[in-house]
């Protein structure tokens, strides 16, 4: 395998944004450049995979230098992130003008959010991928949410640098693995030495993991959103967070007890509220975050109970569904100059094709069988019984009720114009715009059969369906082609 | 003890950003959390009657103490972050005086 590819995925868009700032002119065409290079770096990493790397950056062997690390768990999502980014970039590239420079830094930080193996390193790349998710938010002309934003993010992306810190004083080390081996051998209780130190990296991740109660800026900056900012968020840089969060968890979080509980009542609170939350609103991007949140929560709660393969089943159908239901419903939102569901009554009838893309995510995510949703439910519901869980598979139970409640409420209302027992017809809609973009539409109808395919072939194909392991998945299937 | 400095121009720095509405104020507030974070990490590469950590014609063992040079390296970086972070938030500052007039977040209003 050519493992100069793991430091060209940051490399590469890093360059193509200083070029962008030299040659103004020519920026969209360095952003394509990078964005095609990542994906193909990514596919090309992910077809040679054989076994974990780890790259040394400058020669300089760990810990004594920043390492990056490609293992199953950071070629999926750099998979993942590369081919959402793209995805959105292509749909909603009318936006990107003057933008492209803060997106190819984008792109750079969050591949070097998933790669990277040190700890102030993770720092440096979420820190920079915050603020270009800061500037993405100005397009939004709503300054006083972005400014909200800021301060919390800053305070956040602070309060993981002081847990860092004092990690770094507790073990000499910034290096994951090697402060892994240091914990192993030390003589007092870690456990109880890291309550500090984890409460504080916890708080500082949950900002930009939009948990609760730390995701205060969310409503504002997401609201409003277009179709590439919003879609962003809540797609790929929730992602990205949400696997450097899975992978703090894995190798660093040696937690007491009581500690525990503490940031499982904390991701459990976020899924139950804001799933309720959710329920409770009016308009289509405000429902739609509310239910990122709550998946946040979810990923976050699964991880720390120690299931690593379900979370990231939850995480890829979460980021692939949000990705198309916000961009429609951000469409939706710009063509009609509303995104209240009261005022969209039947609007799916004005443009079938996009209305059954966004049918076919909605189904996924509450997970409805023949969906891929359903495949990472039934993982994580078998993968918590079989580890004696029995009150958190009852509580993500409860939730997708409410969950299957306003997704449904929701289609209803975007499929019918609102007389009750009458056949909807499509000259009923005629008062919305829904246009008809040829990109988008491409998109969406791939995206939406991908996640029907994915539903099915399980089914299929696997024995064992329920415990699909993805990483295995990936190492057996796609790395070993 | 500066350890203990460092930690209360956080806590500062905190409150600063809890009880003020005015934008710049908030700014600043965020900088003074910023310095005693800076200052913190400063202090955990102290070594007492550590030396300089450069290898010179008086200096020349490794095995001789010296303070953690680490940190101040992560504190240059932290700072250069911290300084980027607050142009942003100034620039966002000067944009929402000329949208709302104002630099008071309770006088701007809900848009």
């Amino acid at each position: 395998m050519n493992t100069s590819f793991i430091i060209l995925l940051i490399a590469v868009p890093l360059g193509a944004a200083f070029l962008s700032v030299l040659v103004k002119k020519l920026g969209k065409y360095f952003l394509g450049a990078a964005i095609g290079f990542n994906l193909a770096a990514s596919g090309i990493l992910a077809y040679d995979y054989v076994s974990p790397v780890i790259y040394e950056i400058g020669g300089f062997k760990p810990p004594y230098g920043i390492s990056l690390v490609l293992d199953e768990y950071s070629l999926l999502g750099i998979l993942l992130l590369n081919v959402v980014f793209a995805l959105i970039a292509i749909m909603a590239c009318k936006y990107i003008k003057k933008y492209e420079v803060v997106l190819s830094v984008a792109l750079a930080a969050l591949n070097g959010v998933i790669l990277t193996g040190d700890l102030f390193n993770l720092f440096v790349f979420m820190e920079i991928s915050a603020i270009a998710a800061y500037i993405l938010t100005t397009m939004n002309k709503n300054i006083k949410y972005t400014f909200n934003y800021l301060v919390l993010g800053t305070l956040g992306s602070g309060l993981l640098l002081f847990g860092i810190a004092v990690i770094y004083n507790m073990f000499g080390s910034l290096n994951i693995m090697d402060i892994q081996n240091r914990m192993a051998i030390i003589s007092y209780p870690v456990a109880g030495a890291l309550v500090l130190p984890l409460a504080l990296i916890f708080t500082g991740l949950s900002v930009e993991a939009k948990l609760l109660p730390f995701s205060g800026w969310a409503r504002g900056v997401l609201k409003d959103s277009n179709s590439l900012v919003g879609t962003l968020i809540v797609s790929a840089f929730s992602a990205a967070v949400l696997l450097a969060f899975g992978r703090l968890i894995d190798s660093l979080f040696v937690m007491s007890d009581s500690l525990l509980i503490v940031f499982t009542v904390v991701t459990v609170g976020t899924l139950i509220l804001a799933e309720i939350a959710a329920f409770s609103k009016k308009n289509l991007r405000e429902i739609l975050l509310f239910s990122s949140i709550a998946q946040s929560g979810l990923v976050v709660a699964l991880f720390l109970q120690g299931l690593k393969s379900a979370a990231l089943l939850v995480l890829i159908n979460n980021v692939i569904s949000k990705m198309i239901l916000f961009t429609l419903a951000a469409k939706i939102g710009e063509d009609n100059g509303t995104d209240k569901l009261e005022d969209l009554k039947g609007v799916f009838l004005k443009n079938k094709v996009l209305g059954f893309g966004f049918t076919a995510a909605a189904m996924s995510l509450i997970g409805l069988p023949l969906f891929f949703g359903f495949i990472a439910k039934a993982n994580v519901l078998v993968s918590l019984f079989e580890a004696n869980n029995i009150w958190l598979p009852m509580v993500i139970l409860i939730v997708s009720v409410i969950e299957g409640a306003y997704v449904v409420r929701m289609l209803t209302t975007l499929w019918n114009t609102g007389e009750e027992g009458e056949l909807a017809k499509a000259e009923d809609a005629k008062q919305y715009k829904l246009t008809n973009k040829v990109r988008l539409t491409i998109i969406i109808t791939i995206a939406a059969i991908a996640i029907v395919a994915a539903g099915i072939l399980p089914l299929l194909q696997m024995n064992d369906w329920f415990n699909f392991d993805i990483l295995s998945f990936l190492t057996d299937g796609l790395g070993g082609v | 003890m500066i350890q203990y400095f460092s930690i209360v121009l956080m806590l500062v720095g905190i409150y600063g950003l809890l009880s003020q509405r005015n934008v710049i104020k908030l700014i600043a507030a965020l900088n003074i959390f910023e310095i005693g974070l800076n200052l913190f990490i400063v202090s955990i590469g102290f070594v007492k009657d550590g030396l300089v950590p450069i290898l010179t014609s008086n200096n020349e063992s490794s095995a001789m103490l010296y303070v953690d040079p680490l940190p101040h390296a992560l504190v240059l970086t932290s700072i250069v972050i911290g300084v980027g972070v607050t142009a942003l938030a100034l620039a966002l500052a000067k944009k929402m005086h000329d949208k709302y007039g104002t630099y008071d977040m309770d006088e701007m209003g809900g848009k």
